[in-house]
């Protein structure tokens, strides 16, 4: 299909989109961090906190002192949490309009590396924050960022051959609407399995939360953050759940309810309530079933479960399965 | 002609006596004029087309002889860069070579580092606007022997003088495969003139042999893997001078591949056998040849990162950071199509900018700091703020930020491979980015994050260091948010000039492929107003929180060194080489993967054999056994003519 470039009007109209759905995101990703919560809490028979809490927590933080430690690297340490949290907005707002309009073609290769710049400040924030504690966060992070990414990229590059050779949201989200590729083929069911298993360590959730182990580490890389960078840095790693779960939903599950080009509000909300399943399934119950690995063991386990099935998938792929 | 000038410039920069000053000056001087012409010359190449001319003409027996000039826009982009490039590294150098280092001082007086520098300008753009290929290698040889002199800076150190000697070993080998390829090829084309080859070429047998010798010519100097040993070894040289080497030596290498892929074998190359369909769906739709290349790209790319994983040297983290990242551009342009050749050529322009800014600033970090290993920097933050912003803009290059420049070599690459259908392209330039990125991280925990260990007042770097730095990162800046620029004044034109239609950049300065699209200016407004909504909250929350506060308590508290599941966490305090990444390297046992796949170590072995059969020679002669010396010296030249006659 040939490919137009859009016309200043269209890019006018694609800004306001933009802007419209930064606000949007914002306050999304805020409530599904209270679900995720309250949901962890009912699981464990707890009450939990109530699910507009996030917002009671980034507000509170924002009013509270910024403290920049001497041993810090002072530039770094107060540069890193507002490039997380722009890079973050960034990435959130591609994947939310990616599939919305065949205007933007949002790049694939451009929103991954929005998502990898986060944990890649985070790191720069650890390293500079000049504690021992925030060092070994660092180190751990680019650890588990190099277990993880492995079977990721494996299964995305595989998922857009599979697309066509295509590495645009809407192409893809459309190649799952003309039947091109859906769920109920094995590889595709592989690869979707090692993206869903590669979640939890995207977004730092428990059984892999291994960099800013709270009991361990004291939050790692985050330990000497306080007041509005703080609220920065989770205000970014809350968007980037939202953000890598609806990549998700746009990468695999788009099929079952086809909704592309019907209407902008029932396509988000669709995109919305699935992102929300997809997190209460790879995020949520993990994080209440299982207990914290250690760095070792989480390598192991992704150099050896998502890879082993980014790898089969690869092959039933190219023996057409 | 630019040649003129930067060759004229020798013999005047050879005059120290009247004044050291003066010298330096007209060093720097000549190579910004060089700069300015090249730039002059550029907009008349893209305006009218390539430049043809030939001076000297003289009849020699193996064929007429002229030093004929070919200039055309794949010519142009290494000829810009490495000016440009010269110029920043001899402005820095001014001050980097001089007394106040603390790394070796140096005399103030005028040395070779600036003359040889220039050389190894004027030679570079000799071997890239010359048509002739017996002139190419001349030159080519030329800057080999500049890059041995260069590295043996300081030659009072066995050290430096070693890997000055395994410089001019590894790229000699080059030079021999260039010569030997011409040879092999001169009989079915009976001209020395490059261009005139692709008409006279069809299915002579011989050419498989020079494609493979001119293969291995090209290995070395664009630090490809059997050959990239000689790049960190070099780093040995004054950073300045290292920079210079590393980056201009390797716009040779680049300039040259698809000089003789994409242009004189490209009819060859598109008639020879494709690669078999199981390895095509992994690999693509490209020809044995195309594969070849771009394997040894790839394997590149993935196995620099990971030495530089448990390197401790700054530069030589650097340099084999510079490696990987020239693997994945040898790989785009091995795939030979018009998309691949231009991701290549912009990837090349991206290199220079941000592999000069690393270097630059890791200079100016020894140059105040004094070490050069990562475990003694450190804690340069409050000291050189400019330094650090100017390290971290680099850093945040090369690991792919996406409005630095390198994330749209990085994007090109990949659709080019998207356009191949070749996943396991795309997998591996992805993979190589992430190794490398946590590779260039720890540089920046390094030089940044713990405390320098001794109290030694360390100031902002001269200003004329900080100049260069500050002029890589804007040009960073530029091209990443407007890459059209390079694209439609250079790249794209030198593309056009080697037979290559590509309609890439749309007028919105979208730049479109068959697999997708990307505007850095559309996505940059998008950052913009994110950055602008985060500025609102910071305004407001300013006002909202208690900010102030009078100077009470500031005790010097130390954290107690946790104990984390048997990981050692003092190691951290120092970067340790072998410690930094100690989960990473435990797990994939690293330091055994590395002494594996380390060539080195072949090389060594086979010197050592070699120098033992000498040895064993030189006895027989030294107890008048002068029949066996007779026998192996026959025999050495039996095997020496074998080779040529092949």
């Amino acid at each position: 299909m040939p490919i137009s470039a859009p016309t200043i009007y269209e890019m006018f109209k694609i800004v306001l989109l933009s802007i419209a759905t930064l606000l949007l995101i914002i306050i999304l990703s805020l409530f599904f961090e209270g679900i995720d919560r309250k949901l962890h809490a009912r699981l464990q028979r707890r009450i939990g906190p109530p699910i507009i809490q996030p917002f009671y927590d980034f507000l509170k933080l924002l009013a509270k002192e910024n403290l920049t430690p001497m041993t810090a690297s002072s530039i770094l340490f107060n540069a890193a949490p507002i490039i997380a949290l722009v890079c973050s907005m960034s990435a959130a707002i591609l994947v939310f309009i990616g599939p919305l309009t065949q205007l933007l073609l949002v790049d694939l290769l451009l929103v991954l590396y929005f998502l990898a710049m986060i944990d890649f400040m985070i790191i720069i924030a650890g390293s500079s924050s000049g504690n021992p504690y925030g060092g070994v966060g660092a180190s751990r992070e680019v650890t588990q960022i190099i277990a993880y990414e492995f079977p990721f990229i494996i299964s995305v590059t595989m998922l857009a051959m599979k697309a066509g050779g295509t590495f645009s949201l809407f192409r893809i989200a459309e190649a799952q609407v003309m039947g091109t590729f859906t769920l109920t083929i094995p590889s595709v069911i592989l690869l979707a399995l090692a993206v869903l298993l590669c979640l939890p360590a995207q977004v730092l959730a428990v059984p892999f939360d291994i960099p800013e182990a709270k009991t361990e580490i004291i939050h790692g890389a985050l330990i000497e953050y306080s007041g509005r960078n703080l609220a920065f840095m989770r205000l970014s790693k809350w968007i980037k759940k939202f953000a890598v779960t609806s990549l998700t939903v746009i990468l695999f599950f788009y099929h079952p309810i086809p909704h592309l080009e019907t209407s902008w509000l029932i396509d988000s909300t669709f995109l919305t309530l699935k992102a929300l399943i997809v997190m209460v399934v790879a995020i949520t119950l993990p994080r209440t079933i299982f207990a914290r690995l250690k760095i070792a063991q989480s390598f192991r386990f992704y150099w050896r479960y998502p890879l082993a099935l980014s790898i089969l998938g690869a092959i039933l792929m190219f023996l057409n399965y | 002609m630019p040649i003129a000038v930067a060759v004229a410039a020798h013999p005047l920069a050879r005059i120290p006596k009247i004044g050291n000053r003066l010298a330096k000056a007209l060093c720097v001087a000549t190579s910004y004029i060089t700069l300015l012409m090249t730039l002059i010359l550029a907009c008349t190449v893209v305006g009218t087309g390539p430049i043809v001319d030939s001076i000297f003409n003289t009849p020699l027996p193996i064929g007429n002889f002229a030093l004929s000039v070919y200039v055309d826009g794949l010519a142009l982009i290494p000829t810009i860069l490495s000016a440009l490039f010269a110029s920043l590294a001899l402005t820095f150098s001014i001050k980097y070579l001089s007394p106040e280092n603390r790394y070796r001082s140096v005399p103030p007086t005028f040395d070779r580092a600036y003359s040889f520098m220039l050389l190894f300008l004027g030679s570079m753009i000799g071997a890239c606007f010359s048509g002739n290929m017996v002139a190419l290698v001349i030159f080519w040889e030329i800057t080999a022997l500049c890059s041995y002199v260069l590295v043996a800076f300081w030659h009072e150190d066995p050290v430096c003088r070693a890997s000055a000697l395994k410089t001019l070993i590894l790229t000699h080998i080059g030079t021999l495969g260039l010569l030997l390829g011409a040879i092999a090829i001169y009989p079915d084309v009976g001209t020395w003139e490059i261009h005139s080859w692709s008409q006279k070429l069809f299915l002579q047998p011989t050419i498989p042999l020079a494609m493979l010798l001119f293969f291995i010519g090209i290995l070395p100097k664009a630090v490809q893997f059997p050959l990239h040993t000689w790049l960190p070894d070099a780093t040995v040289a004054p950073t300045p001078v290292t920079a210079y080497v590393h980056v201009v030596g390797f716009l040779m290498g680049l300039y040259a591949l698809p000089r003789f892929f994409s242009q004189v074998f490209v009819s060859y190359i598109s008639t020879s056998t494709m690669l078999p369909s199981q390895l095509a769906t992994l690999f693509g739709n490209v020809s044995i040849w195309n594969f070849i290349i771009s394997i040894t790209g790839a394997i590149t790319l993935i196995i620099a990162p990971l030495f530089s994983l448990i390197e401790s040297d700054a530069k030589r983290l650097i340099a084999y950071y510079l490696i990987s990242a020239l693997g994945s551009t040898v790989m785009a342009l091995g795939f030979g199509t018009p998309l691949g050749t231009v991701a290549g050529l912009f990837a090349m322009v991206a290199h220079v900018f941000f592999c000069g800014l690393l270097f630059f600033a890791t200079g100016a970090t020894i140059f105040r700091v004094g070490k050069t290993s990562l475990e003694h920097m450190g804690g340069v933050c409050h000291r050189m703020p400019v330094t650090t912003v100017c390290a971290s803009i680099g850093v945040l290059s090369s690991i792919g930020f996406p409005f630095l420049g390198y994330f749209t070599a990085l994007w090109l690459i990949v659709h080019a491979a998207l356009e191949l259908n070749a996943p396991a392209f795309v997998v591996l330039v992805l993979l190589g980015s992430i190794l490398k990125t946590a590779a260039i991280l720890k540089l920046l925990h390094a030089i940044v994050a713990k405390s320098p260990e001794d109290g030694k007042e360390i100031a902002e770097a001269p200003s004329l260091m900080l100049s260069s730095m500050i002029l890589l990162s804007a040009g960073l800046f530029t091209f990443g948010i407007f890459p059209q620029l390079l694209l439609n004044f250079l790249i794209l034109p030198a593309g056009n000039q080697l037979g290559m239609s590509l309609e890439l950049v749309a007028p919105l300065s979208d730049i479109i492929a068959a697999s997708g699209w990307w505007n850095p200016v559309w996505t940059a407004s998008v950052t913009l107003l994110s950055l602008g909504v985060v500025s609102i909250v910071i305004y407001a929350s300013l006002k909202g929180a208690v900010i102030s506060r009078s100077e009470i308590y500031i005790e010097e508290e130390e954290a107690f060194k946790p104990y984390l599941c048997g990981e050692d966490v003092n190691l951290l305090d120092r970067v340790a080489p072998y410690h930094f990444y100690y989960g990473l390297i435990a797990s994939i046992k690293l330091p055994e993967l590395c002494r594996a796949i380390n060539i080195d170590r072949a090389y060594y072995g086979f010197t050592n054999r070699f120098s033992k059969i000498c040895n064993y020679l030189k006895q027989r002669i030294d107890i008048s056994e002068y029949h066996t010396a007779m026998a192996w010296f026959l025999v050495g030249t039996l095997i020496i003519l074998l080779i040529i006659l092949l």
